[in-house]
């Protein structure tokens, strides 16, 4: 079969419900945290899928680079958040971080 | 076709990488592995004519976040010790909705006659994205520098020791 719009919009889903799979049965928030890279990823292919075969301009790739930024800042600010809960708790596990005050 | 051949196989790499980003009890192998997932949906951005988004995929993700990811990963275990593992909670149950949000969407995706444009010649988009940003999409761009900035300086507040309230114990 000729790779289409629907073999990238495939490969999507699948990226999707690994993320999911991984946010949802991970306890080490770094490895969520990859998770959500992955959702994110996913997203961003759809777009760039659709702006190809659907849209054929760039409005795709143009929400795509601003997914990218995004990805980052919040990569940034949550392994911040990671990094400082480590430093109080001793532990990135998030069953663990149970209490607000320390 | 040898196209789409190299278009299967680059997709089973990303694949392949999700699956042990999503089952290795390592965090360092999930980490590794999400590099070449990362990759991998670079080499699809290439084959959809992308070529800025692919370098910036790379620029941004393997070599910001990736690295950013593998710090924290190093930072928040002690390497001599065993805790760089991490045990599945609830596989089956998170299995089970991850697979059926996968159906569902597979289902959608198959069942949807998606309205198709003529497909163009892949130009370098570039100079064509360039324009745009500072034209059409001037404002999201700005409002983005904007978010990079709050969000850097956020992160740096949240990292920095809070030293002075060690001094006035």
């Amino acid at each position: 079969m000729h790779v289409g719009l629907v073999h990238y919009l495939t490969l999507g889903a699948i990226l999707f419900a690994l993320g999911l799979f991984i946010v949802m049965s991970r306890r080490n928030a770094i490895v969520m945290l990859m998770g959500v890279e992955l959702i994110l990823n996913s997203a961003a292919l759809n777009f760039v899928a659709f702006g190809r075969y659907g849209a054929a301009d760039l409005s795709g790739q143009l929400m795509t680079i601003f997914i990218i930024v995004l990805a980052a800042a919040e990569a940034a600010v949550a392994l911040a958040i990671v990094l400082a809960i480590f430093r109080n708790f001793q532990t990135v596990h998030v069953e663990q971080v149970d209490r607000l005050r320390h | 076709m040898t196209g789409d051949l190299i278009w299967y196989l680059f997709a089973a790499i990303t694949v392949a990488a999700g699956l042990v980003v999503a089952f290795s009890r390592s965090v360092v192998h999930s980490g590794m592995s999400l590099l070449f997932a990362l990759l991998g949906v670079c080499a699809m951005y290439l084959f959809l004519g992308a070529d800025f988004l692919a370098i910036t995929q790379i620029v941004v993700y393997v070599g910001g976040i990736l690295v950013l990811v593998l710090f924290a990963v190093m930072m928040t275990n002690r390497i001599m010790s065993t805790k760089l593992h991490d045990e599945l909670v609830q596989p089956v149950p998170a299995l089970a909705v991850s697979a059926v949000v996968l159906a569902l969407m597979l289902l959608t995706i198959f069942r949807t006659a998606w309205p198709l444009a003529a497909l163009g010649e892949s130009q370098p988009t570039t100079a064509a994205l360039g324009q745009k940003i500072l034209t059409q999409y001037l404002f999201p761009f700005e409002f983005t520098s904007v978010l990079l900035l709050v969000a850097m300086i956020g992160a740096a507040m949240i990292i920095r020791e809070k030293r002075d309230k060690e001094d006035t114990r």
